[in-house]
C-alpha cells in the first residue's frame, strides 16, 4: 500500500476512493493521518489539553476538503496546511494563555532512562516552544516544520512577510537560548 | 516557494524534531480514543455545515421570493382571471413558495387523494426520523463528552456515559465505539472482568470486523486473565492471533499464549 506522503510512488487508490466517498478508505487515510496530525497541533499550541479538540476539528476540515484534494502534492502536505489553519483559528478564538502556561510549566518531561526515547526528545523540544510568544512559535513550526515559504507563512498568520522574518529570528535567538540553557543546568545537574 | 528554509539559516533543526508519524509531541491516545475520534469526524464531516445549510437557506429563501414576484408580474401582464390560480384547485393551482421543504408529487393526483390517515402516517413517520436523527446526534455528543471526561481522568463519569449510549443507541457507530471504551474502564479501573467481557463480546458480535476488533479481542484476553481463567485466556489469545496476526501485539500475545498453556496443563 503506497504511503500518504510519498510523492515517487503511485497514487494511493484510497484517496480516490475516499474522494468518491468511501467511508472505509477514508477511515483508513485519517488513521494514518491522526498521529501526524495531533503532532503538529501540539508543535503549534500550548499545552496538551485542546490537542483532540483541535484534532477533531482538523480532521472534520479534512473529510470535508477530501473532494477538493488535488494529487498535485503530497497529501501529508496538503493536510498539514488544513490542521495549521485549523489550529491557528482555533488558537485565535480560545485564549486562554495564562491556563495552558501553567499546565505547560506543570507538565512533567517523561523520563525513561539515560538515552531519552524519541518522545522524550520531542516533549523537551515542545517545552521550549511553549516559553516562545504563539506568533513566534507559529512562524517557526509553520516554515521550519511543514516547510511554507515565507510569503506563505505571512498569509497564515495574516502578518507582513518582514513581521514574519523578524518573529523568525527571535524565535531562532530564544530557542537557542533556551537550549543552552537546559543544556547548561543538565550540566551542572550531572556534576558530582 | 524560493524563500522556503533559505533565507533564516540559523542552525534550528537541532533544536525542532522532525514532523513524523513517531510518538510525540502530541500525548499518546488509546486505539480506542483515535477511532472515537476518527469515527466522530466521519460523521460530522459528512454532514452539511450549520452555516452552508443557512447559507442554502437564505439562497433558497431568495429564490423563492424572486420566483412568486416574476410569477405575479408575469400573471398581472398577461391578465389571467383570478379564479384560475385559486390554489384550492389543485393540478391547476398556481406554485405556493413557502418556507417548507418541496413535496415533489404528481400535480392533482396523490395530493389529492391522499387521505387523512395517510397524512397521519406520513408525519408520524418524519416525526419518528426526526426523533432518531436527534437520537444519533446525542449519542454522538455523549461519546464527545465521555472520551473528554475519559481524558480528563473522570472515569467514573466516562463510563457512566459509556454505558449511557450503548443503552441509548446500541446499533450505532456510537455504540460500537462506546461498549469497548466502556468494557476498557470497566476491566481496567473498576477490575470488573465479568462487566467488561460482556461489553467486548456485545462489541464483537454486533461488528466482528469492526475498527475496534483488535482492541476488544485483547480485552476479552485481559479480562479472563484478570479472571485467572487461564484456558479461557488461552483460546481467546488463539482467536485474537488467527485474527490479528499481523498485530504489533502479536509477539507479546504468543508469549502469553505459552504462559497461559503452561500453567494450564500444570
Amino acid at each position: 500500500m503506497p504511503a500518504l506522503g510519498s510523492d515517487a510512488r503511485p497514487p494511493d487508490p484510497r484517496i480516490a476512493a475516499a474522494q468518491q466517498g468511501d467511508r472505509k478508505a477514508l477511515a483508513a487515510i485519517l488513521s494514518e493521518l491522526l498521529p501526524r496530525v495531533r503532532n503538529l497541533i501540539r508543535y503549534l499550541i500550548r499545552g496538551d489539553s485542546d490537542v483532540d479538540d483541535i484534532a477533531q476539528e482538523a480532521l472534520i476540515a479534512i473529510v470535508r476538503g477530501i473532494p477538493s484534494y488535488r494529487a498535485e502534492g503530497k497529501l501529508t502536505s496538503w493536510a498539514d496546511r488544513i490542521v495549521a489553519r485549523t489550529a491557528i483559528g482555533w488558537r485565535r478564538k480560545e485564549r486562554r494563555t495564562k491556563e495552558r502556561e501553567r499546565e505547560s510549566a506543570e507538565a512533567p518531561v517523561a523520563r525513561t532512562g539515560d538515552a531519552p526515547d524519541q518522545y522524550t526528545l520531542r516533549r523537551q523540544a515542545v517545552a521550549r516552544l511553549d516559553h516562545l510568544p504563539d506568533e513566534q512559535r507559529q512562524a517557526l513550526v509553520l516554515h521550519h516544520m511543514i516547510g511554507l515559504s515565507i510569503p506563505e507563512v505571512a498569509v497564515h498568520c495574516g502578518a507582513s512577510q518582514e513581521t514574519i522574518r523578524s518573529r523568525l529570528r527571535l524565535a531562532q535567538g530564544k530557542l537557542h537560548e533556551l537550549a543552552r540553557r537546559q543544556g547548561d543546568s543538565t550540566e551542572t545537574e550531572e556534576a558530582p | 516557494m524560493s524563500e522556503r528554509r533559505s533565507t533564516e539559516s540559523l542552525d534550528i533543526e537541532g533544536l525542532l524534531p522532525p514532523l513524523d508519524d513517531q510518538p510525540g509531541p502530541a500525548p499518546p491516545l488509546s486505539a480506542v480514543a483515535q477511532a472515537a475520534l476518527i469515527e466522530q469526524a466521519l460523521h460530522k464531516g459528512s454532514t452539511i455545515p450549520v452555516q452552508s445549510l443557512r447559507r442554502g437557506l437564505i439562497f433558497g429563501g431568495a429564490a423563492a421570493i424572486t420566483g412568486a414576484v416574476s410569477y405575479l408580474l408575469f400573471r398581472r401582464w398577461i391578465r389571467i382571471p383570478k379564479t384560475m390560480s385559486s390554489p384550492t384547485t389543485g393540478a391547476e393551482s398556481a406554485p405556493v413558495f413557502t418556507a417548507q421543504p418541496e413535496v415533489r408529487t404528481k400535480p392533482g393526483v396523490e395530493a389529492r387523494t391522499k387521505t387523512r390517515s395517510e397524512a397521519i402516517t406520513d408525519s408520524a413517520s418524519s416525526h419518528s426520523t426526526q426523533a432518531k436523527k436527534s437520537d444519533s446526534r446525542s449519542a454522538h455528543d455523549l461519546l464527545r463528552i465521555a472520551n473528554e471526561r475519559r481524558r480528563k481522568q473522570r472515569f467514573a463519569e466516562a463510563l457512566q456515559i459509556y454505558q449511557q449510549i450503548v443503552q441509548q443507541d446500541p446499533t450505532s457507530e456510537e455504540g460500537y465505539v462506546a461498549r469497548v471504551a466502556a468494557g476498557g474502564l470497566l476491566l481496567e479501573k473498576k477490575k470488573q472482568p465479568q462487566a467488561a467481557l460482556r461489553m467486548f463480546r456485545s462489541a464483537l458480535r454486533t461488528r466482528p470486523q469492526g475498527t475496534l476488533a483488535e482492541e476488544a479481542r485483547l480485552g476479552i484476553c485481559d479480562a479472563l486473565a484478570q479472571q485467572s481463567d487461564r484456558a479461557a485466556e488461552a483460546q481467546a489469545i488463539r482467536e485474537f492471533l488467527a485474527h490479528h496476526s499481523d498485530s504489533p501485539a502479536r509477539a507479546r500475545m504468543e508469549v502469553r499464549l505459552r504462559q497461559a498453556t503452561e500453567r494450564t496443563t500444570q
